[in-house]
Order: C-alpha cells, then sequence, then structure tokens
C-alpha cells in the first residue's frame, strides 16, 4: 500500500511552501495514529461462552489510499501463555478504493452482505450497496466508517501459536464516539464472533494526540 | 506465491516437451527453407564484410569489381590498417604505434588497455633481441607509470619484467610472452580498435552467424528431430535419426 | 639511424621546437612535433612533463603563425602535426586543456578549418572536437549571429568531422531556453535529424547534441517530433538498439529526455518498457555506458508509479539485485542503488520485493562506502523501504547490520550524507517493535539530540524530526531519556525557532511524549512554565497554520491532565482580566477556515469540560463567560463532520445542548 511521505530535501524548501501541512490530523481524530482502543472479541461456540480482551493501536492511516494498519492484542487467549499480537491492514470502504464487495478472502458477495448487515448503521445503505455494490454511494459524510481488517502476521509469535489469521474482520467504526465493532469472518471458524471496541484513554482525564511523519 | 506457479508451469511445459518429440523430415524442411528468401545483395554483402574485416584488399577489390558489393569502408584504410598489423606482427612495434597516431591520433589516447599492451610488445622485443639495459629503463620510464595507474597493468608488467630474470627464458613461466602468439594477439587487438574508429565492427559477421547456426540447433534438438547440418564446410542436410 | 644521433629526451626536443620555429627549419620542426605526438599520446606522465617544459604555447604558435598566413613552414604536414599534438594535449588531461585554452589554441584551430587541405581540417576539427568535450571548455555563444551563421556552416558540410564537431559545441554550449530556441529556429534539430540516419561513429555526438537542444523544452521537443513525420523518434528507437553500447545509451537518454519535455504519449508504455529492457541490459556493460545506463533509467522512473509497477513486472529488481551481489564501481553502484530507492519510493509492492530478495545486507554495506554519494544512494534506498509500515510494524530494518553504519553516518563529515542518513532514521524511528531501545543502544539518540542543535537549519529540522518520530508510542525509559537529554531549555527554544517547520515538529514531540504517559505533563511547566509560556507565545502571534495546529494539540494533551493542568490551560487561552480587551487566540482559531485548526481547538475544549470533578462547572462557567462556549454553540453545524461530533460533545458536557438544533 502506497503510504503517504513528505519530500524534503533541499534546504531552500525549509521555509515557505505548505508541502508539510495538513496532515497532523487525519479528517477522523478518533481513528488517528498512535490511538487506542480495547474491548472484546466475542468467541463463543455452541459449547462455552467466552470472550478475549482486545487492545487495538492504530499505526498508519491513508485515507487517499483508504488504508488503515494497526495491531491488535489478545489477552487472555486460552493455551497462549503471553498475549497474541497481530499487525493487520485495512481497508475503507470509500467507494474509490474498495466498495462493499469484498471479492476476495473466500467471502462472496452473499457472505458481504450478511456480515455488513449485522451493522445497524448500514441498513440505509442497503438497498443501494443492492443495486450498485454501493458505488453511487458518498460516503465521505457518513458518520460511520466500514471497513475490512485483514491480519498480516503474528507480530510476537510463531504460526505455529495455535491462533488462524485466515479470516478477516468486517469493521465499522463511529465517528461521534469512536467506538469500533466488528465481525470475525473465515469459512472454517465459528461465525459472526463479535468485536467489541472502545477509543481508550489510557489513563489520561481526557483525549491526547500523538503522531509521525514519514519522509 | 507467484514464483511457485512459474516454477510449477515450466516444469510442466519441460515435461510435455519430454514426452513429444517432433519429427521433421527432409523434405517438410527443404520446403520450409525454400519458402526463407536471402537477397543475393544480403549475401554478397556478407562476404564483403569478411573481407573487408580481416584485411584481404585485393580479394576485396576483386570482389567488388565481380559482384558490384561496395565496401562499407574506404579500400584504402584497409591498407593502413594492414600495414599496422603487419608492423605488429613483426615486431616494429614503434612503428606500428607511428602509424595509428597517423591514421587517427585518437584511437591510443582513448584505449589505455591497447596503448598499454603495444608498450608491453615493444618490451618484450626489446628483451627478445637481449637489449637488457634498454628495456629495463624503457620498464621504467614507459610501463611503470601505467601500471601506477591501473592495477592489472602493473601485474602484466611485472610478469613481462620477470622474463629478465631467466638466462633460459624458455623456461620462464611467463616465457609464452616471448611467443608469436603474443604478437599476433596484440595485432589483433589493434586491428579490432582501428576497425571500432572507423565505425566498423571489429569482428565480420559470418563466423558469428555459423555460431548461432550451431546454437540454434543445439536448442532445436531438444523438442525436435530435424535434418541438422553436421559438417558446416559441405552444409549438407543430414537425415533426422527416427 | 641518423635519428638515434638526436636525443628524444622532451627538454631535448621542447627545445628543438623552439629552435626550428625561430630559424624557420620547417623539416627540423615537423620531426619534432611528430616526436613530440607520439611521445604524448596515450601517455599522461609525458604530456604533464611537456605542459610543464612549456611546449604548448611553442606549439600553438606554429598554428597561429600558418592560421595568420606568415611563416614560411606553413604546409599542410606541420599544421596536422601540430594540431593533433595539441588535441592529444586535451585528450584526457584537465592540465592539458587549461594550457590548450590558456596557450589561445580555439581560434587559431577553427582558423585552420577553411584551409583547402583536408588533412589539415580534419586534424582541426578532430582537436577542437576533444577540446569542446571538456566540461574546462568555454561556452560558444550561439546567441552571436557570425557563431551561429559559422556553426550552421560546420553542420552543414560535407565533411563528417566537421558536422560532429558542430555537434560537440552546441552539446557543450547550448543549455538555456533561448539558445534551444535559437539553435532550433536555425534548423538545426533539421540538419541532426538527416545526420542521425547516417551510420558512423558521429553519431554519437548528434544524439549528445539533440539532448541538449531539446531537454526540457517542450516547445522545441514537439517541433523534432514533429520532423518527417516523427522520424527523428523512430530512429532513435531503431538507435536503442545499436551494437555499440555507449550509442545504445545516448539513444535512451535523448529517448527520456524527449519523454519527459513531452509529458509522455501515455501510450508509450511499450516504449517506456523497452527503453527500461536496453538500459537494464547495458547494466552488462563494463563501459562508461554501463556505469551510466541506471541514472537515466532513474531519471526515466522518477515519480511514475505506473512506470515503477512496469518496472517490478518485468523483474527490474531482480536484476539489478543480482549486480549489488559482486563488488561494483562506485558509480554504477550509486546509479542502482537510486533505481532502486525510486522503485521503493511509492509501492509497497516494490518494498516487499526489494526485502524478499535478501538484499538489505548490501545495501547495508553500501552505507560504509568511501565515496560518499554512495553513501547517500543507499541511505535514500532505505529511507524508502522504511517508508511501509507494515515493514516498520515488522521490524525488518531495525538490526544491527542497518542501524550501527546508519547511526555512524550521523557523524558524516558531509552535510549531505548527513542530510540522507536523518532521512532513514527519520523512518526507521517510527518502530513499532518495542526495539527502539536499538537506535538509542548504538548512540544515534545522542547524537539526533546533538544534530538538533545544529546551525543548518535542515539538519536541525530532520533531527527533531526523527526524535518525534522516537517519541511515537514509545516506552517510558526511551522518552524520560531523550526527554532528560534534550532538555526543557532547548525544547522551548525549538519552539521558539525561526523556522516555523522546526517549531512544529518540536510541539508534536512533547505531544507525543504525554501521550500514554500523563506525568511527562509536568515537563511543560518545568523551570517556571518555560515550554508552555513558548508555546502560548506562538499561539498569541501570527503563526503559521500548521504551528498552531499543532500547538492546540499540545494544549489539549495538556488538558487532559489533571485539574491543576486544566487550569493552567483555562487561564493561557481566557485572556486575564487585565488585557480583557484582546480577543482569545483560541476563538480566533474556531473561526478560522482551516477545519483542523477548529477541530484541534474544539478538542482542547473537550478535555477542558470533561465532567471529573468538583471544578469542571467552574471551569464552564469560565469558558463561558469567555464567550468560547457561544462560540462553540455557533459550530454545532460545522461542515467538517469530525469537528462537528466535537462541538456536540462538548455541548453535552457543559449540558446546555439546545434540544431545537440537530
Amino acid at each position: 500500500m502506497p503510504v503517504r511521505v513528505e519530500e524534503c530535501s533541499a534546504p531552500s524548501q525549509l521555509s515557505g511552501n505548505d508541502a508539510f501541512s495538513g496532515h497532523v490530523l487525519p479528517p477522523y481524530t478518533l481513528l488517528s495514529v498512535g490511538r487506542a482502543f480495547t474491548g472484546t472479541q466475542n468467541v463463543s461456540s455452541l459449547q462455552k461462552d467466552e470472550a478475549w480482551r482486545v487492545n487495538v493501536r492504530i499505526q498508519g492511516c491513508d485515507l487517499d489510499q483508504g488504508y488503515l494498519c494497526g495491531t491488535m492484542e489478545a489477552l487472555n487467549v486460552p493455551l497462549a501463555d503471553t498475549p497474541v499480537v497481530t499487525f493487520w491492514e485495512g481497508e475503507i470502504i470509500d467507494a474509490k478504493n474498495y466498495t462493499f464487495y469484498t471479492g476476495k478472502w473466500e467471502a462472496t458477495p452473499d457472505d458481504d452482505i450478511k456480515h455488513w448487515c449485522k451493522f445497524p448503521s448500514f441498513a440505509p445503505l442497503l438497498s443501494q450497496v443492492e443495486t450498485d455494490g454501493g458505488k453511487s454511494l458518498d460516503l465521505s459524510n457518513y458518520p460511520f466508517i466500514f471497513m475490512r481488517w485483514k491480519e498480516q502476521y503474528f507480530v510476537n509469535v510463531g504460526i505455529d501459536c495455535g491462533l488462524t489469521i485466515a479470516g478477516f474482520y468486517y469493521v465499522c467504526f463511529s465517528c461521534s464516539d469512536g467506538s469500533i465493532n466488528g465481525f470475525y469472518y473465515d469459512p472454517n471458524s465459528s461465525p459472526f464472533q463479535k468485536l467489541e471496541l472502545k477509543s481508550a484513554n489510557e489513563g489520561h482525564n481526557g483525549f491526547t494526540f500523538s503522531s509521525y511523519q514519514l519522509q | 506465491m507467484s514464483h511457485f506457479w512459474i516454477v510449477l508451469g515450466h516444469l510442466q511445459s519441460i515435461e510435455a516437451m519430454a514426452t513429444s518429440k517432433k519429427v521433421i523430415t527432409k523434405e517438410e524442411w527443404e520446403k520450409k527453407l525454400k519458402d526463407v528468401r536471402i537477397r543475393k545483395e544480403d549475401m554478397n554483402k556478407l562476404v564483403m564484410n569478411f573481407l573487408v574485416t580481416e584485411g584481404y584488399v585485393e580479394a576485396a577489390e576483386k570482389f567488388r569489381m565481380e559482384s558490384g558489393t561496395e565496401p562499407d569502408v574506404d579500400l584504402a584504410t584497409i591498407s593502413d590498417r594492414m600495414a599496422v598489423k603487419k608492423a605488429v606482427q613483426s615486431g616494429n612495434v614503434q612503428d606500428a604505434i607511428e602509424k595509428v597516431n597517423d591514421l587517427n591520433p585518437e584511437i591510443l589516447d582513448t584505449n589505455p588497455q591497447l596503448y598499454f599492451h603495444l608498450q608491453q610488445q615493444r618490451l618484450i622485443e626489446l628483451i627478445r633481441y637481449g637489449k637488457v639495459e634498454e628495456a629495463l629503463e624503457f620498464a621504467q620510464e614507459e610501463l611503470a607509470p601505467r601500471g601506477e595507474e591501473n592495477q592489472g597493468f602493473l601485474e602484466e608488467l611485472e610478469k613481462t619484467v620477470a622474463l629478465l630474470a631467466f638466462e633460459d627464458v624458455k623456461n620462464c613461466p611467463y616465457g609464452d610472452l616471448l611467443d608469436v602468439s603474443q604478437r599476433l594477439k596484440t595485432a589483433s587487438e589493434v586491428n579490432a580498435a582501428i576497425l571500432t574508429s572507423q565505425s566498423h565492427e571489429k569482428d565480420p559477421k559470418l563466423p558469428s552467424l555459423l555460431k548461432m547456426l550451431v546454437w540454434a540447433q543445439n536448442q532445436l534438438d531438444e523438442k525436435a528431430a530435424y535434418p541438422r547440418i553436421n559438417d558446416l564446410s559441405t552444409a549438407t542436410l543430414e537425415d533426422p535419426p527416427v | 639511424m641518423p635519428a638515434s644521433a638526436v636525443s628524444n629526451r622532451p627538454e631535448d626536443v621542447t627545445e628543438r621546437l623552439g629552435a626550428s620555429v625561430a630559424a624557420r627549419d620547417g623539416e627540423t620542426l615537423l620531426k619534432a612535433l611528430r616526436e613530440v605526438k607520439n611521445q604524448i599520446i596515450g601517455n599522461k606522465t609525458k604530456k604533464l612533463l611537456y605542459i610543464h617544459l612549456g611546449a604548448v604555447p611553442k606549439i600553438v604558435a606554429v598554428i597561429s603563425a600558418a592560421a595568420s598566413g606568415n611563416g614560411g613552414y606553413g604546409e599542410a604536414s606541420v599544421v596536422v602535426q601540430a594540431a593533433a599534438a595539441i588535441g592529444s594535449f586535451a585528450c584526457g588531461v584537465e592540465d592539458g586543456v587549461h594550457a590548450v585554452l590558456a596557450a589561445g589554441a580555439v581560434p587559431h584551430l577553427i582558423q585552420i578549418l577553411s584551409y583547402s587541405n583536408g588533412k589539415v581540417v580534419n586534424a582541426g576539427a578532430r582537436t577542437l572536437r576533444i577540446i569542446f568535450q571538456s566540461k574546462l571548455a568555454p561556452k560558444y555563444d550561439v546567441l552571436q549571429v557570425k557563431n551561429m551563421k559559422f556553426l550552421l556552416s560546420l553542420l552543414n558540410s560535407h565533411n563528417e568531422n566537421l558536422n560532429e564537431l558542430a555537434a560537440r559545441i552546441i552539446a557543450h554550449s547550448c543549455d538555456k531556453y533561448e539558445e534551444q530556441k535559437v539553435l532550433c529556429d536555425a534548423g538545426v534539430l533539421k540538419r541532426l535529424v538527416e545526420l542521425l540516419d547516417a551510420a558512423s561513429n558521429q553519431r554519437d555526438a548528434y544524439i549528445d547534441s539533440v539532448v541538449a537542444v531539446v531537454k526540457n523544452n517542450s516547445e522545441v521537443t514537439e517541433y523534432f517530433l514533429s520532423i518527417g513525420n516523427g522520424r527523428a523518434w523512430s530512429s532513435l528507437i531503431e538507435i536503442m538498439h545499436d551494437r555499440n553500447p555507449q550509442t545504445r545509451y545516448l539513444a535512451c537518454v535523448c529517448l527520456v529526455a524527449i519523454g519527459k519535455a513531452s509529458c509522455w504519449n501515455s501510450k508509450e508504455l511499450q516504449t517506456k518498457t523497452k527503453l527500461m529492457l536496453v538500459l537494464v541490459e547495458l547494466l552488462e556493460e563494463p563501459s562508461q555506458a554501463g556505469d551510466e545506463a541506471s541514472f537515466a533509467l532513474s531519471d526515466l522512473l522518477a515519480d511514475k508509479e505506473e512506470l515503477h509497477k512496469q518496472a517490478i513486472s518485468i523483474n527490474v529488481v531482480e536484476k539489478l539485485c543480482k549486480f549489488l551481489e559482486s563488488s561494483l564501481p562506485a558509480r554504477r553502484l550509486e546509479g542502482i542503488l537510486l533505481v532502486l530507492a525510486e522503485i521503493c519510493s511509492k509501492l509497497e509492492t516494490g518494498r516487499y520485493l526489494l526485502l524478499s530478495l535478501q538484499v538489505l545486507n548490501h545495501i547495508a554495506e553500501a552505507l560504509k562506502h568511501e565515496c560518499a554519494e554512495v553513501r547517500i544512494a543507499a541511505c535514500l534506498c532505505i529511507r524508502n523501504i522504511s517508508r511501509s509500515i507494515k515493514n516498520l510494524s515488522a521490524g525488518c530494518m531495525s538490526n544491527e547490520t542497518v542501524l550501527v553504519p546508519l547511526v555512524r553516518l550521523l557523524h558524516d563529515p558531509s552535510t549531505y550524507v548527513q542530510d540522507a542518513a536523518l532521512g532513514a532514521v527519520c523512518n526507521l524511528a517510527v518502530d513499532f517493535t518495542f526495539k527502539k531501545p536499538a537506535l538509542m543502544k548504538y548512540g544515534g539518540v545522542s547524537q539526533l539530540i546533538q544534530l538538533s542543535k545544529s546551525m543548518d537549519s535542515t539538519i536541525r529540522l530532520k533531527s527533531l524530526w526523527a526524535l518525534r518520530n522516537l517519541t511515537f508510542v514509545a516506552d517510558r525509559i526511551g522518552k524520560e531519556f531523550i526527554a532528560s537529554e534534550l532538555t526543557v531549555f532547548a525544547l522551548a527554544s525549538l519552539i521558539c525557532d525561526p523556522e516555523f517547520l522546526i517549531q512544529e515538529q518540536a510541539m508534536a514531540l512533547i505531544c507525543n511524549l504525554i501521550h500514554g504517559c500523563a506525568d511527562f505533563i509536568k515537563l511543560v511547566f518545568a523551570e517556571e512554565c518555560l515550554i508552555m509560556n513558548a508555546v502560548t507565545r506562538q499561539l498569541k502571534s501570527d503563526s503559521a497554520t500548521q504551528v498552531c495546529v499543532q500547538g492546540m494539540l499540545l494544549l489539549c494533551n495538556v488538558a487532559a491532565g489533571d485539574q491543576s493542568h486544566k487550569e493552567a490551560v483555562l487561564s493561557c487561552i481566557i485572556p486575564s482580566e487585565a488585557n480583557g480587551t484582546a480577543v482569545s487566540f483560541i476563538l480566533r482559531f474556531m473561526r478560522n477556515k482551516d477545519h483542523f485548526l477548529r477541530t484541534a481547538s474544539v478538542w482542547c475544549i473537550l478535555n477542558l469540560t470533561i465532567r471529573d470533578g468538583a471544578n469542571s462547572p467552574s471551569r464552564v462557567r469560565r469558558l463561558q463567560n469567555a464567550g468560547i462556549v457561544s462560540q462553540i454553540k455557533s459550530m454545532v453545524n460545522d461542515p467538517w463532520l469530525d469537528c462537528k461530533f466535537r462541538v456536540r460533545t462538548v455541548l453535552e458536557q457543559c449540558s446546555i445542548v439546545d434540544s431545537t438544533s440537530t
């Protein structure tokens, strides 16, 4: 995924033009790099009710490319002695870079609709998505952001850790309160595992922001 | 992942080939050959190219009159070039250098390796005729500075000077520097440089065409049985083995 | 041999040169000139010796005498030998070019071009051509009408040597827009296109001069492409497959220059692909063409994402990486690294491919290269590979092999190398693997802190930038180390730096320190509120918008602290009674057209109005009194979605949501 970068080489460019401006904040501050989320992933099966505690941190964001990435940490995973951390990359459904139809990862349009419909905020969009895949929707002012998060690799454990990252998450972010809901989809795992996350303030009495810029 | 698929695809096609080797009969082959038209003028050009490059002035002149094929360089320059070549072959290296400089002063100025090899040949000639003092002085004054400019030259220079250390140079490990073949090697290097400076290819085209023929036949051997040319001097098509 | 009677020591030969000129002894002079020529051709030592002995002016005098028509030895063979000797002096030795120019050879050589004797003309042309191939040669002013006339006469002559000379002069002298225009209008390009068709050694010169005339000039390039219905373009495409590597290289350079100046027709992908293939193949050549090919390739690829894609699909990366495995001359290595850097500049696939080919070690090795240009190219390569958050997250780059030499380059004597190394360090500093101490371990952080005090503003900016990235989501130990090494004084003075980009980085760094580590807020109030005061000062003065955004985010982070921190931010944004007439900067910011500035300001108020204890109602009251709450109320339908949502939260927190507004 192309990552937005800032060019700066000649000293003459140092002062003047606005080559650097506009990247301190992304359009949705609660999804900005460094922001953290905490919550649970429900992994209930028919046999028993179970949930992992989950922490997510946003590490990269390039809305022009519909790109978001970060890490996901699962805390009380059965059979694992340490928290399991994975790195994921997200596709933002912006009708420009990505649409509601996944077209890969073993997800049929039927699976897509089934999962998106689990989010109440998707209901007003359903008919348009069924007509043209949602290509004509203007989602830039919609108060929810729909995404797919696909885990790419395990950060701190080997692939023999007993967990699979074969599937991916259908995700919905609420711009107003910064909450995130999601459903894990993997034909070989139990269906509709629910992910529920809230924006976290990490010990502060309020919201704090951090940032980096690549060159 | 993509690498894997390519390799797999490759293997499959190789396997497929191994199982079905096509047989082409002499008749089919000759029929196909007839369909390829080669212009007489092109063939003549190839011959002229060979004669000019190899420096056969008289033959080139005769061939020009007989076939009407114009050589791509002034035939007079061939004589100059041959004179240089001959001078090196007979050990008159200084004479050869002056002739090259008269022909085109840029050749040796822009080709340090050739210049070094000519100077080295001069040194070899001095050693050959037992002019030890002169040889040492020449090596010191003319060749040593070149060695300072280039590590490769320095090594070659050391080997050449080593000839002086042996009473019986034939037993010196670098004795073959005194061989006629060394003169021929240097002569052909000069020849090539002059040709290049005249916008001419330094090798004739015919031999490389023959090499290409051999290569193509080897490639084809893996895929088909066909009438092969085994004897290049007669170019007869042999029947394919069944 | 009578020759053995005369000494051929350079001293004696030079002596004889002078004597025979004075004595008008043509025969001795001819012999002496031939001797000099044959001694110096190919022999740098002898050239320098003769230059030292003062032979050059003596030989030039022979030509000038011949050119002015006086002097009894003005016969052709003497002039030919003299011209050849001068040409050799100017060939490959800078001192020689100096000596020849200083002796005033050029105008005399130009004069002998009008001789009727072909040999003299060719010798003169050849020598002038050599002189004009040197960077030291003076520019030939083509804007002068008589010069242009002369140039055209050379170019239109039937003598190839004169044609080539004209081409060399043009290639050497033409670099300005109006020169290109004048040459084009005079029909130079038309003639060059004709000449291109003739297969010859001279062709390289013709291509060179085409490049000089069309480069970066779309108007002239358009015309060039129209000559003979695009004949020139197809000729060049053909020449791109010439058997001479130098010619192939020049044709590629020319096609790239034309392509760039004419903004490449998008249908030309096939040609560009061919160009890439030819240039990559040229890398196999041991000659200069092989050294330079990669530079033309990176020029072709520069900033063209679709070409990067194409380059990857035709295996350019694999082929280039193969070269890295062997030891390469500096120039070649530099060029190859630049191409790899270019291909990794935008596309993640390029970066991924390069890492999978396991050449990182070779690139890291190039960081230690003795040649500064190679070190810079290696830095660019590493910087661009590490533009991938995925790679950074996987920690692929944060190992000793890369970091140790890179940190050493932060001490490099060349500012250019330092600058390039900082670029790479900036990106590597964004490391998510909790290996950040790695950079610290190798002394990188201390050096970055040193460089943040540099007099050079670019170095200051980039080192601070790296520190800012390093503090992003860092652990406490790392943050503490950086904060204590950098000191509150230095941070405050960087906030007040004359360069606003530096002010911004300094504030962003402090934001990062606070985020996730609330107790770092005390840093802002240390040394009698040094940092807080500096930030306030920047916000109150008319700073650049991006500085204000970053400043508001900093206040926002501070406002996420305890009661006393919130109190301090409040008194910062609300002017004291004493100068109550002044409009608070935060009101100006919330009315600003920049939505980021509005959002950052609202976030700050949001943190101040969080209901977290007994003091929050009084804070809300003070905000109301200062007119800030009513300003926020007016923003309830802010066009910027993010801002609108924050405004609503603030109003909710202030418990005064107007139920009628939606």
